[in-house]
């Protein structure tokens, strides 16, 4: 579209901010988003003129409860990152789990074992089902180690491991239904541009739509984030599938991954 | 320049509240701005969220309503954009317009989404958007706005009523320019060409 008279891109993107696109000339133009900074700085422009105008909506008390579900789901904080330069000792200290020396969760360790298998054998994600019973040996062998765990962690029902286009294992991830929480844990910096993008996280439906569970917050390879979704939206993603966009800093504005989806994976059931 | 309206905003339920009530949000008993208590919350204080949240709240959960008409959806939109706000704090720039914009941009856009991608859950009600459809602040509430905000009433104030009235209701109601046309009964292109002309002379006007 850059050879579109200027005008007309500036129209378009105070009508994007606006919200007055619909249909397909809104989904074309998030097309177009995500591959045109220029057009997405417009939109930002425009949407810094207008949105003012927020200050004199009309005031209407929420209800009591919308406070508490939001320090519900803040309430846990992010864990502090780790940062290693090389993921190989990152592994290494993964390994002296089987010691005993780290606390971690049955199902994280299972996510690990993916972890380890994918890179060392490229494993692809339809042989998933196979490792269910080495998994299991595993789980009998940890399992004194696990209670210990329970008392500090909770019990995750659904692990999915993100890969990228060349299998990698990029992310892991932990979801307890029972209680919406999410544990993910970036294991490689994907080689991208951080200094003006970030990674949003997305929860995609089998039915393919996608729905924002925010920005990851670091880039940096051992970053550990929880956050605690409701249980709806918990219940939705164990049937469901990650993804992780690369995104302008802020994350999407359009409510849709408008850069490049970096890596997937669907949450598998835990039976534990 | 034409002189503001002193019109106060018309209450179409009893918990909607007058900002003309409000006028210590802005002004007494604000220790620190949003702009600080956002930053705050980018190093992790959830006290500054709560405080964030006291304030700007019950002007966001308006907009979330007026847009969505579903009280339901609209909590879960304002609920979203809070824990957005609090995992992306450290993504907000004071010097790129004020923290209102900022969590304004966030609530509607969400909003937004909802309504072009689901279609309205609650019909548009003519009347109720009749009562509010042109609502002016009293000079009284424009004290209490950013200036990013006075600049913006005084330029909308040079438009004509009509152009306005449509970008108001393409605002705080979420409306497409079809639903425009029906409600005011204008054709469809009338609308498009008063928005459009509308947008370019706001824009000459905040860029004076």
């Amino acid at each position: 579209m850059n050879h579109v008279d200027p005008e007309l891109r500036d129209q378009l993107a105070a009508e994007y901010a606006l919200g007055t696109l619909s249909g397909s000339a809104r989904h074309d133009f998030e097309r177009l988003l995500s591959s045109d900074r220029n057009l997405r700085n417009l939109v930002e422009d425009w949407e810094r003129r207008l949105n003012p105008l927020a200050e004199s909506a009309p005031a209407v008390d929420p209800p009591a409860h919308v406070w508490d579900e939001i320090d519900r789901r803040i309430a846990i904080a992010p864990a502090p990152p780790r940062v290693r330069e090389d993921w190989l000792d990152r592994l290494w200290d993964s390994i002296g789990f089987w010691r005993g020396a780290a606390a971690l969760t049955t199902a994280t360790a299972a996510a690990l074992v993916l972890y380890v298998l994918f890179h060392s054998q490229s494993v692809a994600p339809d042989q998933i089902a196979g490792l269910d019973q080495r998994l299991a040996r595993i789980e009998d062998a940890t399992r004194g180690l696990a209670s210990r765990v329970e008392a500090v962690a909770t019990r995750p029902t659904h692990v999915a491991v993100l890969l990228d286009k060349d299998q990698r294992p990029m992310m892991t991830a932990d979801l307890d239904t029972a209680d919406g929480r999410l544990v993910l844990r970036l294991n490689l910096t994907p080689p991208r541009d951080f200094t003006t993008n970030v990674l949003e996280v997305w929860l995609v439906s089998p039915d393919g739509t996608r729905r924002s569970l925010g920005v990851f917050p670091s880039e940096r390879p051992g970053t550990t984030t929880a956050l605690v979704l409701p249980h709806n939206t918990a219940e939705a993603l164990a049937k469901a599938a990650l993804a992780v966009s690369l995104e302008p800093r802020g994350g999407s504005m359009t409510g849709q991954p408008s850069g490049p989806v970096l890596f997937t994976g669907a949450l598998m059931p835990v039976a534990l | 320049m034409s002189v503001f309206k002193a019109r106060l905003w018309q209450s179409s339920g009893d918990t909607m509240v007058s900002r003309v009530d409000r006028p210590a949000v802005a002004n007494a008993g604000r220790t620190r701005s949003r702009e600080a208590l956002l930053q705050a919350c980018a190093g992790g204080d959830r006290t500054a969220l709560h405080s964030l949240y006291k304030e700007t709240a019950p002007q966001l959960f308006g907009l979330a309503l007026r847009i969505l008409r579903t009280r339901e959806l609209a909590e879960e939109i304002v609920q979203d954009s809070f824990v957005l706000v609090w995992r992306n704090a450290h993504t907000f720039d004071p010097s790129r317009g004020a923290a209102m914009a900022w969590l304004g941009r966030i609530v509607r856009n969400r909003c937004i989404d909802v309504i072009r991608q689901r279609g309205r859950e609650t019909p548009l009600d003519p009347a109720a958007i009749e009562s509010w459809a042109d609502p002016v602040p009293s000079p009284a509430d424009l004290a209490a706005l950013s200036s990013d905000a006075r600049r913006l009433h005084h330029c909308l104030e040079e438009l004509e009523e009509s152009p306005r009235k449509v970008l108001k209701l393409v605002y705080y109601e979420g409306m497409t320019y079809e639903e425009v046309a029906v409600h005011l009964g204008v054709p469809l292109g009338t609308v498009k060409s008063w928005v459009r002309r509308s947008l370019i002379r706001l824009r000459g006007c905040l860029e004076q």
